[in-house]
């Protein structure tokens, strides 16, 4: 059929057929182009997510423009499924890919191999998106939360051995209540390893009759404190049967783990600190105790001894009133015999 | 929660609380105030001495369960 158009066509207009292109002649054409093309192929192209979908094929359809262009990409399932975040309308992203023709429609489009954010950091991003899922979840209900008790002797601790952040929590502790048995459990506190690490001491030490779990790790930067940030982490915090402490990074740092816990200490140091009672001050609370309860036995008997005085006094009063008054009689009765003697 | 010692420390500090407000309330009848008396003072000096003496320890229990 075509063929025969071809055909009717140089006849009628005296156009060669050589020179004539079926579409799809002219779409293998400009593939071809654009694939030999090194400029098109394996490029980064920098722009904001509009048009999004995300059908239930698994691919993600997503169009990138800027101030004045549009540029179609389709992200599809086997380059999308180890993305590490979620991608929304109207993020600034940078994508990684190779132009292609789309032949339904002869339009180009990016064939997009991985995407960066920008702007808000990748990391930044996930942690975002996973904590606004676990909070809709209800893990950091405080309701959920477990008592953190006040004098716990008997402490899990999860760190790195011999990291700082072990050696600050071991000081502390022994330096605040120096009849603690902490039951040690090590574990990779960074790196893609941490996690599964992390839940596998939290699971023995769930089994163990620890009063309190710390888990500890010392200041980082981001990428460093990622692997707290980890979802089956914060679940396995979750269904801990014993209450967790997180003493993660410094006092700026916040991660999932210190939204799950049933509390977060600033630091290692401070998670010690929370998690045991410092010695001297029940010592002086017991001493305290000890005065005032000296001073109320002490008052009670003061307070006994003049009711006794008292009672004394009273039984003497009574004794001198009844003399008194047989005195008084005596009187009157020696009166009332003179006067009738008379 | 909780544990043994907690529960002795908390529990001896209430005692001991109970028995000054009972003090101060003249509720012990004077045979029996000395020996409550000494008693929880008696108690109270156990409290001291439980959380003074060093038993601090390390238990690695990972590599035992584990490796």
């Amino acid at each position: 059929m075509a063929e025969q158009f071809l055909l009717q066509a140089e006849q009628l207009y005296g156009v060669k057929k050589e020179s004539i292109y079926t579409v799809t002649q002219l779409t293998n054409y400009i593939r071809k182009k654009i694939r030999s093309d090194n400029n098109l192929i394996q490029i980064y192209v920098l722009g904001e997510i509009t048009d999004i979908s995300k059908p239930s094929s698994g691919h993600i359809y997503f169009s990138l423009k800027d101030e004045s262009s549009l540029l179609s990409c389709a992200f599809f399932r086997q380059n999308n499924k180890t993305l590490a975040f979620g991608l929304e309308q109207g993020m600034e992203v940078l994508c990684f890919g190779s132009l292609t023709i789309y032949e339904d429609k002869s339009t180009y489009q990016l064939d997009v191999a991985s995407v960066y954010p920008v702007g808000e950091g990748a990391l930044w991003l996930k942690f975002k998106q996973t904590k606004e899922k676990l909070e809709r979840e209800g893990l950091f209900d405080e309701k959920r939360k477990r008592k953190v008790p006040a004098f716990a002797t008997r402490i899990g601790l999860i760190a790195s051995k011999g990291s700082e952040a072990y050696h600050d929590v071991i000081v502390k502790l022994k330096e605040r209540l120096p009849i603690v048995t902490v039951l040690f459990a090590s574990s990779s506190m960074q790196g893609d390893y941490a996690p599964n690490e992390v839940i596998r001491a939290l699971s023995i030490l769930n089994e163990s009759n620890a009063d309190v779990i710390i888990i500890a790790r010392g200041g980082g930067s981001i990428e460093d404190l990622m692997c707290f940030n980890n979802e089956d982490l914060a679940y396995a915090i979750s269904k801990s049967r014993i209450p967790i402490i997180s003493g993660v990074g410094h006092a700026e740092d916040f991660t999932i783990v210190d939204f799950v816990v049933d509390k977060r200490a600033t630091t290692p140091t401070n998670a010690a600190e929370i998690a045991v009672p410092d010695k001297n001050e029940v010592i002086e609370r017991i001493e305290t105790l000890k005065h005032k309860l000296k001073k109320s036995y002490e008052n009670y008997l003061k307070v006994k001894h003049k009711e006794k005085e008292l009672e004394i006094k009273e039984k003497a009063l009574k004794k001198y009133k009844i003399a008194i008054a047989v005195i008084l009689i005596i009187i009157i009765v020696y009166f009332i015999i003179k006067e009738l003697l008379k | 929660m909780g544990n043994e010692i907690e529960g002795k420390i908390e529990s001896s500090i209430k005692d001991a609380e109970k028995i000054i407000e009972d003090f101060d309330n003249f509720k012990i009848g004077e045979k029996d105030a000395e020996n409550v008396f000494r008693q929880s003072n008696k108690i109270l000096d156990e409290c001291i001495d439980l959380i003074s003496n060093d038993k601090f320890r390390i238990e690695e229990i990972q590599k035992r369960k584990i490796s």
